[in-house]
């Protein structure tokens, strides 16, 4: 009988005690391995010659180039324009979604979800077969108005490769403000209408304010993600339009400039921390006071879109 | 001779169904009442018994499936909320957390387009009228319960409503604060000499402290409706006996009636006086509604107006102590008595249990199905009743 009572200590005791601190060891290994070590050699084999030796040229050489500035002005304008356009055409599906009722806004709400799980690729290839010099659309044009019409070639414009990204990317901004309206409670909706608001006075003073972290969070994830968008790019055939990720392949891959590349991407690489720090700082002010609080995750909210299409 | 005044409100006739695909749920069956200006109306009743969707159908929040809403008159019942001009106050206050006090209680007069200076004004009158006057810069985070409830009152009286709702207002405050506003909405009603209010609670204290009439809704249906005092007084149903102060249910036999409204009835051996509104036939079976702080519990089981019974449960609750007895002549029948001070009965001991001469009022041994309330007035004055089967066991303590 003596023999049952010491059972748990000694279970116990055979563990290996670790002082809690050192808990944090196994993520930080981890992400030193995943993220910093890649990081690392890509910085490293920026600042080295063909020889092997460290140089600096390889950065004065690309940061000195018209070549970069181009693809870095091509990659803001269009990493601006879509997170624009997705900001509008997201708010507008959002609120449809939440405050309009109609039959079937479930449904459409997790169309929309599933558009997420698509490859980025897959809805440039869509739009090639749809606006493509051989697509739906030209084809139609042909039959309209005769073999010599021509569509004007906009899928390979910046302007087609920012409708592709809008296209994509907007689900990033309908689904944090669909979690944000979910969270609105809807006495302050019906008490706004009491007090003799309509529903556009209603959106913009009282949704709109509510809505304003959700709608930060979607619009910095989908301007972090145009930013660094290759596959649309390359998928619409744009020859013409030059973003700092094709300047990265085409000089590692197509050039094999390994330390030019290298330079183009840890410059991407700075200018998305730099973006998202940005974020955080301002995600923070707008939170008001500091507090430590997360940010809207935008990953998060699936849940909350059939629950609003239903309210 | 001049034509009566409308009523402020009148609900007529109204159904709500909450739909859900092909499913569909009744919500209120045919609620009609009216609210002259300068009165207040309380809807009481259970979760779920359709007091606050009366609120949401006469608000414009929600479009009642049959039935009209008529306010001073005029049939809004397809106008949207906005432009019905009626003040609400929610429990949860919904006050808007990213504007100012100031500006939280300015929000319906600048949707009304009023001039700059006048909204101004107004602003520091409505703030002034609820003690909040040095608040107005304060965020609604930075303010108590008690207060946000004030700015809320504040922000409905603003636009100076003919009609104030007020659904649950003091549900989420605890119980100090609770009391605190309660007189400070009596103080509130005093000031609002023409506005007619809808007070939907579960409370009873709250109806009986703030209503001139008490509607007792229950399953979607109102089911009893009269002045604060009559109702209280003389429960025209079981349900409302019983909900309305909980009081005890003991069947009993009329013998005779001896003077208008009063009656005496058997129960067992015993015979009582009881209170008899309207007519009661000797040999009918009827119920005594008698609350539990006008019973006694007495030493003596010998007596013409005193039952034998067995203390089965003791309750103190400070000033008294709440003694639930069982009564020998009524099996499954538990009786809650009140009696002043510390339990000196112990569990199990004898007792008698004494019914004072008209301590309870006779009310109909079955409420009869409420199959309509239509033209229940709450201006006029002894409205008909409806009555609902009760389907709470005899003398069941009430919810």
């Amino acid at each position: 009988m003596t023999a049952l009572a010491p059972a748990r200590p000694a279970a116990t005791g055979a563990l290996p005690r670790m002082p809690a601190a050192a808990w944090v060891l196994p993520p930080l290994l981890v992400v030193l391995g995943c993220v910093g070590w890649p990081l690392v050699t890509v910085l490293g084999e920026s600042v080295r010659d063909r020889a092997g030796a460290f140089s600096m040229a390889s950065w004065s050489a690309v940061l000195g180039s018209a070549e970069f500035h181009n693809a870095l002005w091509r990659t803001a304008q269009i990493a601006v324009g879509s997170t624009v356009g997705a900001l509008l055409l997201g708010s507008f599906l959002a609120v449809v979604l939440a405050f309009v009722p109609f039959p079937g806004a479930g449904l459409a709400a997790r169309l929309i979800d599933t558009v997420l799980a698509l490859p980025s690729f897959l809805i440039t290839l869509a739009f090639t077969f749809l606006y493509g010099s051989a697509g739906v659309l030209q084809a139609l044009v042909h039959a309209v108005a005769g073999p010599g019409a021509q569509l004007p070639p906009i899928l390979t414009s910046p302007l087609g490769v920012i409708l592709a990204e809008i296209t994509f990317f907007t689900p990033f901004v309908v689904r944090p403000l669909l979690a944000s309206f979910a969270m609105l409670p809807r006495e302050q909706l019906e008490v706004a209408a009491s007090l003799g608001a309509g529903p556009l006075r209603v959106l913009r003073t009282v949704v709109g304010p509510e809505a304003l972290p959700g709608l930060a969070a979607g619009g910095s994830l989908v301007l972090l993600l145009t930013l660094n968008e290759f596959g649309i790019v390359l998928f619409t055939g744009a020859k013409d339009v030059i973003t700092l990720p094709v300047l990265i392949y085409t000089r590692g891959v197509v050039s094999l400039d390994l330390p030019g590349a290298a330079v183009v991407a840890t410059a991407q690489v700075v200018l998305s921390l730099l973006l998202y720090g940005v974020y955080r700082f301002g995600f923070a002010r707008l939170r008001g006071d500091g507090r430590a609080e997360r940010p809207t995750d935008p990953t998060e909210g699936a849940g909350h879109v059939a629950v609003v299409a239903h309210q | 001779m001049t034509a009566p005044a409308a009523p402020a409100v009148r609900l007529e006739e109204i159904d709500v169904d909450y739909r859900r695909g092909r499913a569909s749920t009744p919500a209120l069956r045919e609620l009609s009442i009216r609210i002259d200006a300068g009165r207040t109306l309380a809807l009481l009743g259970p979760s779920g018994s359709g007091k606050s969707t009366a609120l949401k159908v006469l608000a414009g929040f929600l479009r009642p499936s049959a039935g009209r809403v008529y306010l001073d008159g005029t049939d809004v019942t397809d106008l949207p909320p906005a432009r019905r001009g009626i003040g609400v106050v929610v429990q949860s206050y919904a006050l808007f957390p990213h504007l100012r006090v100031d500006d939280n209680v300015a929000f319906g007069l600048r949707a009304r387009r009023l001039p700059k200076a006048v909204v101004a004004e107004r602003t520091a009158e409505a703030l002034e009228q609820v003690g909040m006057a040095e608040f107005g810069r304060r965020l609604p985070r930075e303010l108590s319960g008690g207060q946000q409830q004030r700015v809320a009152i504040a922000r409905a009286l603003a636009i100076r409503p003919k009609v104030l709702l007020l659904d649950e207002p003091l549900a989420a405050l605890d119980i100090h604060l609770r009391q605190g506003m309660l007189a400070e909405l009596q103080r509130l009603r005093g000031t609002l000499p023409d506005t007619a209010i809808l007070f939907v609670t579960h409370d009873q204290a709250e109806a009986l402290a703030l209503a001139d009439q008490i509607g007792v809704m229950r399953g979607g249906r109102l089911v009893d409706l009269a002045d604060t005092g009559e109702l209280w007084h003389r429960p025209p149903s079981r349900f409302t006996a019983s909900f309305l102060g909980g009081a005890n249910l003991l069947p009993v036999t009329v013998l005779d009636s001896p003077h208008p409204d009063t009656a005496t009835v058997r129960l067992g051996a015993a015979e009582f006086l009881a209170n008899a509104p309207g007519s009661w036939p000797a040999g009918a079976s009827a119920v005594l509604a008698v609350r539990p702080h006008a019973l006694r519990i007495t030493a003596s089981t010998q007596g013409p107006d005193v039952l034998a019974a067995r203390v089965t449960g003791a309750q103190w609750r400070g000033p008294t102590t709440r003694l639930t007895v069982a009564v020998d002549a009524l099996p499954d029948l538990l009786v809650e008595v009140d009696q002043p001070g510390e339990n000196t009965h112990p569990i199990g001991a004898t007792v008698g249990l004494h019914v004072p001469a008209r301590a309870g009022v006779l009310v109909p041994a079955e409420d009869a199905p409420t199959a309509r309330s239509s033209g229940v007035d709450v201006a006029g004055a002894d409205p008909p009743s409806a009555r609902v089967p009760e389907p709470r066991a005899v003398g069941e303590p009430a919810p």
